[in-house]
């Protein structure tokens, strides 16, 4: 007998599962490539995508999925391995939980319960880093600095993914 | 109710994996700390840098053209200027050249006589840089060049206007850079007439950290800060960036290559300085190197004394000459007189 995430996730249809995929791989490799007008803090495109998924369809981004990404983004990197695996799975905990409130409201609405998760991302990674004593811990101004470009990009980036689960049929689930 | 209770379970579940995982991902952490990280880390690392980089590669290209695009442009509307001002600078230049010239012969000549080592300096490795993790937990680049190509662990990495970090990672086609301005970095540094050293340390902004200056050291705003070489994990030398002052006593480096994209860079190779310590000579080669030494010098002795005698040989059988000669025209002299 098939189990429910299986069912959902055929119900979502295999091309649903290829835009996941290749919408975060993207992301990742995209967030690592070198800026074209030298060093500004740039958006964690991941980070805006994961978001995306898990209020869209969150069976869509089960957390094994997240963990593997940040993984990804931690080789590809060089940063501290495990650090955005964790970070990511966090952000994907607070996409499903503010998911219900965040349903359905005006933008900026959506971008408050967007930053409030990314809040507790830069929490969960401060307290890992102090936690596994890795040096110096977590600067957080340039964190915060990133995070504002994020906040920036994500509504455009939201729109373009909405439009791209249009396209592969994947309407907001309960799952 | 049925429904419900599955609802639940499903719940319970999701709940036990986003455990497990931060859970795994916090081990990770951990294990990957710079003091105890186990060298599979790094392996894979290295793996992953030799399977990322062509894609990464493909990635920036678009971004590339990007920039080049925009750059062009704007080039294209300050050629003029530009070129007014360049040949400007290749008359200034040319003079500096003649002088640069000038002052290598005369250090190659210096180098000769003292017998002192010159640098070696080995042909640099271009590469690109395909992926820029300048994030807030890390200042790193991918580079699509790695132990297939020459370069090695701890090999110092420029653009052409400076030194931007150094190799911590090497794969088959690719390396990871350590930027400067990572929090892990830490480079020996001085100014340019070497009286000031210090210890140019990342703390993830633009512009690092002077640390551990030495007490009677005047440092300067805008002062030319290179390598200095100390420990001998860099050359002596590179050009790093200029002094600037900070908060306090504090003063921090304004890089020369910070500011623009890191785009192309040049590896070069540089075998580091082994302290004495980590690679001993063994006592029976040092007796054999002695041995021979003397017995080089004995040779050189002998091969001295040799050419000395040969030389009054020669001297003595000269004079010989000379005064059978001088007793021949006396004589003749005095036969003719006769007659």
């Amino acid at each position: 007998m098939k189990s429910a995430r299986f069912v959902e996730v055929s119900r979502a249809g295999p091309s649903a599962v290829v835009a996941v995929l290749i919408t975060l791989g993207l992301a990742i490799f995209l967030a690592a490539a070198p800026r074209p007008f030298g060093p500004v803090a740039e958006p964690w495109l991941h980070a805006c995508v994961i978001y995306f998924w898990t209020h869209r369809r969150p069976s869509m981004m089960p957390p094994l999925l997240c963990f593997g990404a940040g993984l990804l983004a931690d080789l590809i990197t060089g940063g501290p391995i495990g650090l955005w695996a964790l970070s990511l799975t966090g952000l994907s905990l607070a996409a499903r939980v503010t998911r219900p409130m965040a349903d359905s409201q005006p933008w900026p609405k959506r971008l408050g319960y967007f930053a409030l998760s990314l809040v507790f991302m830069i929490l969960v990674a401060s307290i890992a880093l102090g936690a596994a004593g890795v040096s110096g811990g977590a600067p957080l101004p340039g964190m915060a600095l990133h995070a504002l470009t994020t906040l920036i990009i994500y509504i455009p980036l939201e729109s373009l993914l909405a439009f791209i689960a249009g396209r592969v049929g994947l309407r907001r689930g309960a799952l | 109710m049925v429904e419900s209770s599955e609802w639940r379970s499903r719940r319970g579940w999701t709940t036990a994996v986003y455990a497990l995982v931060a859970v795994a991902a916090l081990l990770l952490l951990v294990l990957d700390r710079p003091g105890s990280r186990p060298s599979v880390l790094d392996d894979i690392r290295a793996h992953t840098g030799d399977w990322a980089a062509p894609v990464m590669s493909a990635v920036s290209a678009p971004i590339r053209g990007l920039r080049s695009i925009f750059g062009g442009a704007s080039d294209y509307w300050a050629a003029v200027d530009e070129n007014r001002e360049l040949r400007q600078e290749i008359a200034q230049l040319n003079q500096w050249r003649d002088l640069a010239l000038s002052l290598r012969d005369k250090v190659r000549a210096y180098e000769s006589i003292l017998d002192i080592p010159g640098v070696d300096a080995a042909d640099p490795i271009g590469a690109w840089s395909v992926a820029d993790a300048s994030g807030p937990f890390v200042h790193a680049r991918l580079i699509d060049a790695g132990w297939d190509r020459g370069v090695r662990e701890g090999h110092p990495v420029l653009t052409e206007r400076g030194l931007v970090g150094r190799v911590v990672v090497v794969g088959h086609n690719s390396a990871r850079v350590l930027l400067l301005t990572d929090l892990n970095s830490r480079i020996p540094v001085m100014t340019e007439d070497g009286e000031a050293r210090a210890l140019l340390t990342g703390d993830n902004s633009s512009a690092p950290r002077l640390e551990f200056v030495n007490r009677d050291a005047v440092l300067e705003e805008d002062e030319r800060i290179v390598t200095s070489g100390d420990g001998g994990l860099l050359p002596r030398g590179l050009p790093v960036g200029q002094a600037a002052p900070a908060s306090g006593d504090a003063w921090r480096v304004r890089l020369y290559s910070s500011g623009d994209p890191v785009d192309m860079v040049w590896v070069y190779p540089y075998d580091p300085i082994m302290t004495p310590e980590e690679n001993p000579v063994p006592q029976s080669e040092r007796l054999i190197e002695s041995a021979e030494r003397e017995a080089r010098a004995e040779a050189a002795r002998l091969a001295g004394e040799a050419a000395a005698e040969s030389v009054e040989a020669e001297a003595a059988a000269e004079e010989e000459q000379g005064e059978t000669a001088g007793t021949g025209a006396a004589n003749a002299q005095q036969a003719g007189q006769g007659g």
